[in-house]
């Protein structure tokens, strides 16, 4: 049963936004990608378990645009129509690493905490 | 498929996006949500579910616009035009314009200088003569309600004095009956010789009604001014100048109730002025003392002695018209009641600033009209650059209005920068302009610029930053519209040089090379003309020797000198003294020096003819002289004989006259013999003999016919009428200035010595207004010609640069380098004998304003005419010859290659 993202248990509204922008860069990471590529790979990879509404989608994209983290660029190939492909910046790169360093301290504590082991 | 974008749009309608934003965000949307809508469909949904599906990620209660309100910014909403970068925000284009304009001028350095100088030089003319215009013209004087302030005068227009000074009865009368003025005022120069403290000084002064300077609305600056009670005979007070003050007394706050001497009687001083405070004067006079007019009994009496100055205040709701005629009422009154001395003398009401600005208003109106037409040659000349800049920037235009850029906004773009250009040529004129008005104090006339300083205020600068504005849109017009008419095709096309356009640039060029021609043409004309006419004013026969002469003031004391016995022994020692000086060759004592003073003129009755009537009695100009004072100012004397030591007041009364007084009394007969005495024949002054005719010399006016004159030996004056010395000299005058002084001091240690000057000074001075208006109009035609003539050579250069590759065929068929030439140089040559016509009709019609300042030639005097035609001419020529050299050297293979 997919899971709307943003119907989703997670309770915290900062937890959750902190949650996609960390996605959202992780995925931009190996090579530039559109909008519904980024949205299709989330539900993918979460196996469905989270998806992306475009009424969140977006507005997150152009936030991140706009601190500079990604950048979006119209790109035109033959035989299709132009999209626009967003690709991780220098800084956005920085950004990456320290939330996915605080968000595996964060999980770790979680886990510390809830007794749940990995697998 | 369902249409997605309507409903993006409607949920981004409240954000206020920019347009193309918007459109970004409604494409990149729709595209998602188009690519789920499929997806929804591939798994099965029908069309309806998969719509449903989509819509709801849309529909998340207003999500999507209260997220991207977070993100996205808001922008004024203004209309987009495509093709535009999106933004019409005029400030945001104006800036963007402003940066590329910079861009570009500062990519050409040398078509900016040369822009900047042109505009510079003449914006900073406009400028330096508009300063003056506004000191002397614009700015009011320093008075209070200065528009209401009058000058009154007897006008005797049938003697030759229609502004005469009036008589004090007549003054007195004027005050009492008059109804128009709130009060009047008078005054009369007079100079007092300063003693007892440092050096004697001769001081320039006013008696003055005690009332004048309330009258004025100048409050003292230390003390107080005069009051009523001042206006006695026996009063000694005295006002002291701002100059006097700060010289004579270190600025002394302490003055105040202080005694000093002047003319031997002691006076207390009571006030001083302000710096501002300027009468209207002739000639240098500068006053430095006013004391109270205090009327003797005899000078209320005498309404035949006219001396006075009067000043007046028309009450607030009264017309200068009505003033006037109330004023000719009265003297039409005074005429009746006094018809012996006032028949058909009226009156004359004149404002007061047209006194103190006098006849130098048409000069300084057709000045600021010439610079303007400066300043027109040199927008000529910029948009000529502009427009030889925009053929080669034709591709760059072509192609932002195939990129959808609009020709208003091409406009826009160009006008920017020659308004930028414009401004930074007002910057420089502004620097250049500093520079002219310390030039300009130099030469200009010491009458305009002491009654107002000169200097750049907040009206000179909004001048020039209007001028430097309008310039740069006069200039930047034509290029702008013919860059944004340009056609795209044509100049798109590869070799697309001689397009419609650029052959309509060619046409705009052409013209106005006509137009800077005929301007330039009308410059010089009008600086001919002037120059024509201060020849005739240099030339002009004073009827004496100017040169080797020294004058100056000895301005004897009355009460020291009180007759002429005591007079004669002080100036027959200082003679005796001054002749042995090394350098002398004559000396004479003299009176009132031609061009320094404008009265002292008397009727006169002659004996065996009847007086005429009263009002048909003509004056005649005297002068006190002693002995040698023709041969020592080289007036040559035609019959009889000059003065001795023997005419004394005790001998027989004698006279000598100027040729002019002999033919108008005596005509075809022989005066010497015959007498004559001031005023009727009735009055009680002794007959005096005709002794000698001189030839007339021009005493009042440098420019004006010499009138009757007729000369008086000083010792037989009761006057103190001598109050000067000439002296002939076989060095340089001046350089005998100081030993000349010390053999006066010599006979008198306290007898000051004032005016020392030359006499080609003193006749250069009385013509200064007349040079300064010949050297301005000289320079201001002298830079029109140069910009002219860049312009001509600009225009030639670059229509020989577009025609090489025809020159080139044409010498590859066989063309000699002289018809190269020929063809060129007629082609110059059409421009600017169009234009020399049009500058000829237009120069017939124009100078006719310059007649008022010419002298001994007409405004459209042939001489001038031709040889300023011929100069044109002959500078025309050179300016289109060299490019048509270098057209001459074009090799023929090179120029068919370039294209």
């Amino acid at each position: 049963m997919a899971l709307q993202y943003m119907a989703s248990p997670v309770p915290d509204r900062e937890l959750k936004k902190g949650s996609a922008e960390l996605m959202i860069l992780s995925l931009l990471e190996d090579r530039p990608r559109h909008g519904y590529e980024i949205a299709q790979l989330i539900e993918l990879r979460s196996r469905g378990a989270i998806r992306f509404n475009v009424a969140s989608l977006y507005p997150l994209l152009y936030r991140l645009e706009k601190r500079t983290w990604i950048r979006g660029r119209w790109v035109e190939r033959p035989g299709q129509r132009r999209r626009r492909y967003y690709r991780l910046t220098a800084s956005g790169k920085n950004v990456l690493s320290k939330q996915r360093a605080g968000w595996r301290e964060f999980v770790e504590a979680i886990n510390l905490i809830t007794g749940i082991q990995h697998a | 498929m369902p249409d997605f974008k309507v409903e993006i749009r409607e949920r981004l309608a409240e954000l206020g996006l920019s347009p193309v934003r918007e459109a970004e965000i409604v494409e990149e949307l729709s595209q998602h949500l188009e690519e789920e809508y499929e997806r929804a469909l591939n798994c099965g949904a029908s069309e309806e579910e998969a719509r449903q599906q989509v819509f709801d990620q849309l529909n998340a209660p207003d999500l999507l616009g209260r997220e991207l309100k977070h993100v996205e910014r808001r922008v004024s909403q203004n209309p987009v035009t495509l093709g535009t970068e999106g933004k019409t925000n005029i400030f945001a284009d104006l800036w963007q314009d402003l940066r590329y304009g910079l861009r570009t001028l500062l990519k050409n350095p040398a078509f900016t200088i040369v822009a900047v100088i042109a505009l510079a030089l003449g914006i900073g003319a406009n400028s330096a003569i508009f300063s003056v215009v506004n000191a002397v013209l614009l700015r009011p004087l320093p008075f209070k309600n200065p528009e209401q302030l009058v000058m009154v005068w007897e006008n005797a227009t049938h003697l030759g004095f229609p502004k005469n000074t009036p008589a004090p009865p007549n003054f007195i009368d004027w005050q009492r009956q008059n109804t128009v003025f709130t009060g009047m005022a008078a005054m009369s120069e007079r100079s007092f010789n300063l003693t007892g403290a440092g050096e004697p000084e001769r001081l320039d002064g006013r008696r003055v009604s005690a009332n004048l300077f309330d009258l004025l609305g100048v409050p003292a600056l230390l003390g107080r001014t005069f009051v009523r009670d001042d206006d006695r005979p026996g009063a000694h007070v005295v006002l002291l100048s701002y100059s006097l003050w700060q010289r004579r007394f270190g600025s002394d706050s302490n003055v105040i109730g202080r005694v000093i001497t002047l003319n031997g009687e002691s006076y207390n001083v009571i006030g001083v002025m302000p710096r501002s405070v300027h009468l209207p004067a002739y000639g240098n006079w500068r006053d430095q003392v006013w004391v109270p007019i205090a009327f003797t009994n005899e000078e209320v009496t005498q309404r035949g002695s006219h001396f006075l100055d009067v000043v007046a205040r028309i009450k607030p709701g009264i017309t200068l018209k009505q003033a006037q005629a109330e004023m000719e009422t009265i003297a039409a009154r005074l005429a009746k009641e006094y018809p012996r001395f006032n028949a058909r003398i009226g009156a004359t009401v004149t404002p007061l600033h047209e006194e103190l600005v006098g006849d130098i208003k048409p000069a300084l109106l057709i000045l600021l009209g010439a610079v303007g037409f400066v300043l027109l040659i040199a927008c000529a000349n910029v948009a000529n650059l502009l427009l030889a800049r925009a053929a080669v920037r034709e591709k760059e235009i072509a192609l932002r209005l195939a990129l959808g850029a609009s020709r208003s906004r091409l406009t826009r773009q160009f006008l920017t920068e020659s308004v930028l250009l414009a401004l930074l040529g007002g910057g420089f004129g502004l620097l250049l302009a500093l520079a002219g008005i310390r030039v300009l104090k130099t030469f200009i006339p010491a009458t305009i610029s002491q009654t107002q300083p000169i200097s750049i205020d907040g009206k000179v600068l909004l001048f020039t930053a209007l001028i430097a504005l309008v310039t740069g849109i006069v200039f930047g017009l034509a290029p702008a519209v013919h860059a944004s008419h340009s056609n795209l095709n044509d100049s798109l096309k590869e070799g697309g040089r001689d397009s419609a356009a650029s052959r309509k640039g060619n046409r705009i060029r052409g013209l106005l090379v006509i137009a800077e021609v005929a301007v330039s043409f009308i410059l010089l004309i009008g600086a001919g003309l002037l120059i024509n006419s201060f020849l005739h004013l240099r030339n002009l026969d004073p009827g004496f020797r100017t040169d080797h002469l020294l004058t100056m003031k000895v301005d004897l004391s009355e009460l020291k000198y009180p007759d002429g016995e005591r007079r004669s022994v002080f100036f027959d020692e200082v003679l005796r003294r001054v002749r042995t000086l090394p350098g002398v060759q004559s000396v004479a004592v003299a009176g009132n020096l031609p061009f320094t003073y404008n009265g002292d003129s008397m009727s006169i009755a002659v004996e065996g003819i009847p007086d005429p009537p009263p009002d048909q009695w003509p004056d005649v100009i005297y002068r006190a002289v002693g002995p040698g004072y023709f041969s020592t100012m080289g007036i040559p004397l035609i019959r009889g004989r000059d003065f001795t030591d023997q005419d004394r007041a005790d001998s027989k009364h004698v006279v000598v006259i100027a040729e002019k007084t002999a033919q108008h009394y005596w005509p075809g007969q022989d005066p010497i013999g015959k007498r004559l005495k001031p005023g009727a024949t009735t009055s009680n002054s002794p007959w005096r003999e005709v002794i000698g005719v001189v030839k007339d010399v021009r005493q009042n006016d440098f420019i004006a016919q010499p009138k009757m004159q007729m000369y008086f030996t000083y010792r037989q004056l009761k006057d103190l009428a001598a109050n000067a010395l000439v002296v002939r000299t076989s060095v340089e005058p001046m350089s005998l200035a100081s030993s000349i002084r010390n053999a006066i001091w010599a006979v008198d240690k306290d007898q000051p010595v004032a005016d020392i000057d030359t006499m080609d000074h003193i006749v250069s001075e009385a013509i200064a207004r007349q040079r300064f208006s010949m050297l301005l109009l000289g320079i201001f035609a002298a830079l029109a010609l140069v910009l002219a003539s860049v312009g001509i050579y600009g225009v030639m250069s670059y229509s020989v640069a577009q025609r090489t590759h025809e020159i080139g065929i044409r010498m590859a068929l066989g063309a000699r380098r002289t018809d190269v030439l020929q063809m060129t140089v007629k082609q110059g040559l059409k421009l600017v004998g169009a234009g020399m016509l049009l500058g000829l009709a237009a120069a017939f019609l124009l100078t006719r304003v310059l007649a008022s300042l010419l002298y001994g030639i007409s405004a459209t005097d042939p001489i001038t005419f031709l040889g300023i035609s011929l100069v044109l001419l002959a500078v025309a020529i050179l300016a289109s010859y060299i490019p048509a050299l270098r057209a001459t050297k074009v090799d023929p293979i090179i120029a068919l290659r370039a294209q």
